[in-house]
């Protein structure tokens, strides 16, 4: 995560990324680059802390209102449950948009599944809704909050119900 | 970059460095659930009775291999009762758990209250109980029982727990009390003796499952009357999910502090130049 925090920091302070985004000519698809740090909640007495990275590509030539990509969380904590998910990775593919009126929404919506230390054990699906927040809408680097829900169902562990985590997130999205 | 992009990215600094205070302490001490559930009888001693009634029927678990054949009594310094000692459950006591039955030592005629009373098996001191005014309390009767089948963990890193049997009752009298004095509760499968349970907490963990159509539940007063009860091992329900009701505490307080005055002061620097 450190690595995931110092490349949005190099986009970020790159000449391209500290003025407003360019008319192209040639719209091609553009790198999205989301970083979320949170707390997330599920049935358990103890919460987990949660970090994710999402690097993908948007899907129309301007805005970059929509994008869909890869992302990774890794969520430490005892939210998931087990001991063994106390460090629990998780590997999703991910649909993001950031539009709306006023380019203020933010919202993603992925599936994919996690594995609690080096074991595959759950599926998953997971959404999040924010806002994003910059000094104006038309920023390449906006900042985003909101809260997150996941269901997940734990094969591995042969559970016979999926179980729901619901969190709070904070983080950078690079459009 | 403009200034809300530059204070955010302060704040993801701040906010990853926090991270590790979470990371670091939370993982390595997620592993502390299991110690609720240890067995609380110790075997050979009466050190679980405080006070016994006068009309106690003593027990204890005892290694099978090694049970006594001779005579024994009970000897208090102004008293001496020669006691018969039956130890049935030996019969079906498996080598395999340390061939661990129940031994009981009947006194010929009642204790006498407010004497000291040691076991005496023909090798010198063994243990000793506290007889109180009074005579036992009556078994308890347990009422609505119910039984179901509870996950647990099945992490290697807490040693691989199975799934256990929960069982629950309505208690209407004082269970601590009747525990206290001397009371029991022997679990039998198949008419075969299993184990011994002296709370109810403890019958709330049973483990392993035994692989049986029912299980036998013996309610065994201090002065050995019983009440028996039988609950049916067939279609029991089950937990769909695993839900962990302990609490754990992550520790690692002075890493965590010494990480946290470092974070601040990280702070103070990103933010101080204005």
């Amino acid at each position: 995560m450190a690595i995931s925090t110092l490349a949005t920091l190099l986009v970020v302070a790159s000449p391209a990324a500290q003025t407003d985004a360019p008319e192209r000519s040639d719209p091609g698809p553009r790198l999205v680059l989301g970083n979320y740090y949170g707390a997330v909640a599920g049935v358990s007495p103890w919460p987990s802390f949660e970090q994710t990275l999402m690097i993908g590509a948007s899907l129309a030539p301007r805005r970059a209102a929509a994008a869909v990509g890869y992302s990774l969380s890794i969520t430490s904590g005892l939210a998931d449950r087990y001991a063994i998910g106390s460090l629990t990775t998780r590997h999703h593919v991910t649909a993001t948009f950031a539009g709306g009126r006023r380019e203020r929404l933010f919202a993603t919506l992925g599936g994919g599944f996690a594995m609690m230390l080096i074991l595959p054990t759950s599926v998953e699906i997971e959404g999040r809704l924010g806002l994003t927040f910059a000094e104006r809408a038309d920023r390449r680097v906006v900042g985003v909050f909101g809260g997150m829900a996941r269901l997940g169902w734990n094969v591995y562990h042969r559970e016979s119900a999926p179980m729901p985590q619901l969190g709070l997130f904070l983080g950078l999205l690079l459009r | 970059m403009d200034p809300i992009a530059r204070v955010t990215i302060k704040t993801m600094i701040i906010l990853f460095a926090t991270s590790l205070c979470a990371v670091a302490p939370a993982p390595l001490n997620a592993l502390t659930c299991a110690d609720d559930v240890s067995p609380d009888l110790e075997e050979g001693s009466f050190a679980y009775y405080r006070e016994s009634p006068e009309n106690a029927v003593l027990w204890r678990l005892e290694s099978c291999a090694n049970t006594v054949l001779f005579g024994c009594s009970l000897v208090s310094d102004d008293d001496t009762v020669t006691v018969d000692h039956s130890a049935s459950t030996c019969a079906s006591a498996d080598p395999r758990d340390g061939g661990r039955g129940l031994v009981t030592y009947r006194p010929q005629r009642l204790l006498l209250p407010g004497r000291q009373y040691t076991l005496d098996c023909g090798s010198g001191g063994g243990p000793r109980i506290e007889v109180v005014d009074g005579l036992a309390m009556a078994p308890l009767t347990l009422e609505g029982i119910e039984a179901r089948i509870r996950r647990d963990d099945h992490s290697p890193l807490c040693g691989e727990y199975d799934d256990y049997l929960e069982i629950a009752a309505e208690i209407d009298a004082d269970a601590s009390a009747f525990f206290t004095e001397g009371g029991r509760i022997d679990l039998y499968v198949r008419g075969e003796y299993l184990d011994t349970v002296t709370s109810e907490r403890r019958l709330r963990y049973v483990w392993p499952i035994p692989e049986a159509p029912e299980l036998e539940l013996r309610v065994v007063a201090s002065d050995g009357k019983t009440n028996a009860y039988l609950i049916d091992l067939v279609d029991l329900p089950r937990d769909r999910a695993y839900i962990p009701s302990c609490a754990v505490a992550p520790t690692g307080e002075a890493r965590s502090s010494l990480l946290l005055l470092a974070i601040g002061l990280l702070a103070r620097r990103l933010w101080g130049r204005r």
